[in-house]
């Protein structure tokens, strides 16, 4: 079968032809379900977040916008909001007592780097542990930046944040993160 | 803006933390299929459901403009005037049913005359039963004050119980309806291989005018009948027009047909004969073929 591009892709889904919308999911399909099931830990919530990522791709194509993103961010875009809104919807909020707390010392982003490479295996597994209480925003901006390796830009117009809010948002996490190691340690 | 930061625990402790992350489920594909599918053959249920609900409005509709005429008949004739009589000719005469069946009520019944005028059924004698010998006096013809030649001859009313529709009724309107356009009949050699020269053909060319709406005349006048008459078989589309009949009581079927010819023209057909004789519409097909070869031959290129 011939390979579509993007272009293709995305033009044979606004005429609403079968082959543009199957290959836009045949492509794209694993790398959205994986970034949503990292988030929500049942695999049939994740399957239907992924379909209606599809659903709503198709029918809002006419609203994605080459210039600003590759066709497979917009989908994290929607992806996102998607999954964002389901896990509002299924747990409460949490907010723990730094998100309320202004934790005073300054600490630089070296030292920062610096702390959170340190190599030692208790601090990893905690990581782990914590990474699992923090505000899902918090830690779907984790996942964006350290696992799937995406620039500040990109995860900015994933998540609709301005690009120099999320780098305060990404400091700030950072930050809890070490504070609550340093409590333990 | 784009800085990233080493932070090797934290990227470690995610990588493990998605190590087992689920893979796709195979069926994902055939799942998104069906959920894109069903879009369509929604939109197919509610075409149907606005379909039906058009046909309903045209019913309606259809309904309301019948008792819109018959309340107009009504009313027209409670308002007609005294006019000398006229000599018949002028107007189509219906009869009623013939003397063959219910000889007892034929006995009873004077035969009413019916003239049809103007979409108006308007009873010229006195009609109905009359039990008595006594005659009734002369009664004087009655004529709608508008006259108009142009027929809503659908709004015929008969005088009788009986659902039996003359199909000649049927030629009688198609006379008029060429009479009053100008368009002259033609009748065509159709005799049979057996020689039966009681085949009576005849072809009209009328013009394919928005105003005569030919096709919506022929099928009101179709309405007249029943579709349980015998031998009722009606087709039609926007092309062509098809339509037969048979009359037991005169041992006689009909056929019209209809069809735009090019030249925006419309080749109307007619034919009656016994039942029994068969008819071939290969005359019907010469004269089509010489009247649309004619017009194309004169064609200015």
């Amino acid at each position: 079968m011939r390979q579509l591009t993007e272009q293709q892709i995305v033009e044979a889904v606004r005429r609403g032809r079968c082959e543009g919308q199957d290959a836009m999911v045949c492509r794209y399909a694993e790398r959205v379900f994986a970034m949503i099931v990292r988030q929500v830990s049942d695999v049939m919530d994740a399957e239907e977040l992924a379909q209606d990522t599809f659903l709503k791709a198709f029918s809002h194509i006419d609203s994605y916008d080459p210039n600003k993103a590759s066709l497979s961010t917009w989908l994290c875009r929607i992806a996102y909001r998607l999954t964002l809104d389901f896990l509002k919807r299924r747990r409460p909020p949490i907010v723990s007592i730094e998100d309320s707390e202004v934790w005073q010392t300054d600490i630089s982003d070296e030292q920062l780097e610096s702390e959170l490479s340190s190599g030692r295996e208790e601090r990893i597994q905690r990581l782990q542990e914590i990474i699992d209480e923090l505000p899902d925003e918090e830690r779907m901006l984790l996942t964006l930046h350290y696992f799937e390796d995406r620039p500040l830009t990109e995860i900015a117009y994933i998540t609709g944040i301005e690009p120099g809010p999320l780098a305060n948002r990404l400091y700030r996490t950072r930050k809890k993160l070490l504070r609550r190691l340093k409590i333990e340690d | 803006m784009d800085k990233t930061y080493k932070d090797t625990d934290l990227r470690e402790a995610l990588r493990r933390k998605y190590a087992d992350t689920p893979k796709l489920p195979a069926d994902f594909m055939t799942k998104m299929r069906q959920q894109t599918e069903p879009e369509p053959a929604r939109k197919v249920t509610l075409w149907r459901w606005v379909a039906a609900a058009a046909c309903l409005i045209i019913i309606i509709g259809i309904g309301v403009t019948i008792v819109s005429i018959d309340r107009m008949t009504t009313e027209e004739n409670l308002t007609a005037k005294q006019v000398k009589p006229k000599p018949v000719g002028t107007s189509a005469t219906v009869y009623p049913k013939e003397t063959d069946c219910l000889p007892s009520l034929n006995s009873q019944f004077t035969q009413p005359k019916l003239t049809v005028q103007t979409g108006r059924t308007i009873v010229q004698q006195a009609p109905k039963a009359q039990k008595s010998d006594v005659k009734a006096p002369a009664q004087p013809i009655v004529e709608p004050v508008a006259v108009d030649e142009n027929l809503h001859y659908a709004a015929y009313v008969p005088a009788e119980e009986s659902a039996y529709q003359a199909p000649s009724r049927m030629d009688e309107f198609i006379t008029k309806l060429a009479d009053y356009n100008k368009v002259k009949a033609v009748t065509l050699d159709c005799i049979p291989d057996d020689g039966d020269s009681t085949v009576v053909s005849t072809a009209y060319v009328f013009e394919d005018k928005q105003e005569l709406d030919l096709f919506g005349r022929l099928l009101q006048a179709a309405c007249w009948y029943d579709s349980k008459t015998p031998g009722y078989l009606l087709t039609f589309s926007h092309q062509q027009f098809f339509f037969t009949l048979k009359d037991l009581r005169k041992n006689e079927k009909y056929l019209w047909m209809a069809e735009r010819i090019i030249g925006g023209r419309i080749l109307l057909y007619s034919t009656h004969s016994p039942i029994e004789t068969s008819v071939s519409s290969a005359c019907f097909q010469e004269y089509r073929e010489q009247l649309t070869h004619t017009n194309m031959s004169t064609l200015q290129f």
